[in-house]
């Protein structure tokens, strides 16, 4: 065999994606996607600020309006309940929301470059993780000065369900992009889905308001990754079978995502 | 020297141009696939049964009219598409330039664009420091390379875009049309890059409707019709093919 790497039709080629796009470039994906975040506030004073600010004044605003709806007898609590719900939901909505573009928008590096497509999928989990690091630490910081303790909850009990949100923020997304550059439907589907789990989802009130139609929030796998970060957050533990349950789902789909990744690279940048 | 890099035997490309399906219809077609009847997709032969070698170190020019399957073969070679026939064998570091276009964002620099395409490339052997300097240079942009690439014109864009690509040692470059958008002073240093590339046999695969490119830089030229190899010989003999037929 003399050369590196050999196609023949109907096959792949046979490259390493985790030690070729995801180690050996990670320097690259990481600085693209820090350019792409200074880029998007390259015209704004206050810069990357805007991503916790903007958080925060929603939380502030939306836990004045349901705390009165609700008529919640602890508002600062409600607060910090909503605040933290809100920033993982906007954040997991998010990257999911903006996945039928991640390959579209590159289609012309993709169809003229021999870059990965797993690239610009790494590139963008990197980009919002840069996201969720700025509003989660804006968010942090004002929960913390009005409830002191839960910087102890998050050093003992947050980092796994963290964990788990950060890795589904990559195989969700990039299993979504794949199913939008092959059938266009998926670009109706996802803001649908995310819209009736989000109205489904006790995120801006508990759940002890759907009564008797609890199983919804139980069955809604975005929910319990929420969910199992804020309780972490406030103080209520962590489910283990929950934790689990999830780091489990979170292994398997990272890894069919990463399969998939290479399996249809070339159908990517054909299809895109 | 007369290693063959790149070997492709028998080579059909189909290239898609209906773009993503319809879940509705392909739900609806899924007995059909099952039962093995074929799939309904619009396809067009970009190559076909395209045969050829090539040795480390050749210059060969590809030159055909638009369509004729140049860039196709370039793509193919790059390893951006696959073949949906035949072999393609490369034993090589193919880096391709095929379109005008930056891996960051608009609103970025000139210098933040070539420091991405530095730490995505495997092949530059030099520091980082050493790559900005040596792309500064040769693109001629000097301050400007810290501006906004949005401001560049397309002829600063392009200067660009070769200095990042050609810097650096590549064993194999695809180069689609060239550098035609610079200046005088531009061409001239690409010319020189394009001569110490070659010096270092470097492997050069160069499409191009410009014959006083093809005639400078290649010594093979193979003619593309239909996505068929029409022609393969010296690069006189093959431009005088291309006229006479």
């Amino acid at each position: 065999m003399m050369g590196k790497w050999m196609m023949r039709s109907g096959s792949t080629m046979t490259t390493k994606v985790w030690q070729g796009v995801v180690w050996k470039k990670r320097k690259a994906w990481w600085f693209t996607a820090t350019a792409r975040t200074k880029e998007r506030y390259a015209r704004s004073k206050l810069g990357n600020i805007w991503i916790g600010l903007s958080t925060l004044l929603t939380s502030v605003l939306l836990g004045v309006v349901y705390g009165n709806l609700f008529k919640v007898k602890d508002p600062l609590s409600f607060f910090i309940y909503i605040a933290l719900g809100l920033t993982t939901w906007n954040a997991l909505a998010t990257s999911i929301g903006n996945s039928p573009n991640m390959f579209r928008n590159n289609q012309i590096l993709l169809k003229n470059t021999n870059i990965h497509p797993a690239f610009f999928a790494f590139e963008e989990w990197a980009f919002n993780m840069i996201e969720l690091s700025q509003s989660m630490g804006f968010i942090t910081i004002a929960v913390v000065l009005i409830q002191p303790e839960i910087a102890l909850n998050i050093l003992l009990w947050g980092w796994l369900p963290i964990i788990n949100l950060c890795v589904a923020m990559f195989w969700i997304p990039v299993l979504c992009g794949v199913a939008s550059v092959r059938y266009e439907d998926f670009f109706q589907i996802v803001p649908l889905a995310l819209q009736l789990s989000f109205l489904l989802a006790p995120v801006l009130y508990t759940k002890e308001a759907l009564g008797s139609t609890q199983w919804i929030a139980d069955i809604n796998f975005l929910y319990q990754i929420i969910n199992s970060v804020r309780s972490s957050f406030l103080g209520d533990g962590v489910d283990l079978k929950i934790t689990f349950t999830l780091c489990l789902i979170n292994c398997i789909g990272t890894l069919t995502t990463m399969g998939i990744l290479d399996k249809f690279r070339y159908g990517i940048r054909s299809y895109v | 020297m007369n290693e063959p890099i790149i070997l492709v035997e028998n080579v059909s490309v189909n290239l898609r141009v209906d773009g993503g399906a319809n879940l509705k219809t392909e739900l609806l077609s899924l007995p059909k696939k099952m039962t093995s009847q074929g799939r309904n997709r619009r396809c067009i032969r970009a190559l076909n049964k395209v045969s050829c070698k090539v040795k480390r170190g050749e210059r060969v020019a590809l030159i055909g009219h638009n369509g004729a399957g140049k860039s196709t073969f370039l793509r193919l070679v790059s390893g951006i598409i696959r073949p949906s026939e035949g072999k393609v064998t490369i034993g090589c570091n193919v880096s391709p330039i095929l379109a005008k276009s930056f891996i960051t964002g608009q609103l970025m620099s000139g210098r933040t664009a070539a420091k991405a395409h530095y730490l995505l490339s495997d092949s530059i052997q030099m520091s980082l420091g050493e790559y900005i300097r040596d792309v500064t240079d040769l693109s001629g942009l000097g301050d400007a390379i810290d501006l906004p690439v949005k401001g560049y014109s397309e002829g600063m864009c392009s200067r660009l875009l070769f200095s990042m690509m050609t810097t650096g040692l590549h064993e194999c470059l695809a180069l689609d049309e060239g550098f035609g958008t610079g200046d005088r002073d531009f061409y001239a240093k690409a010319e020189k890059r394009l001569d110490e590339f070659i010096s270092c046999t470097g492997t050069l695969l160069l499409a191009s409707h410009s014959e006083e490119l093809v005639r400078r830089f290649c010594s093979r030229g193979i003619v593309f019709r239909d996505g068929k190899v029409i022609y393969d010989g010296e690069v006189d003999d093959a431009i005088r093919f291309y006229h006479d037929n």
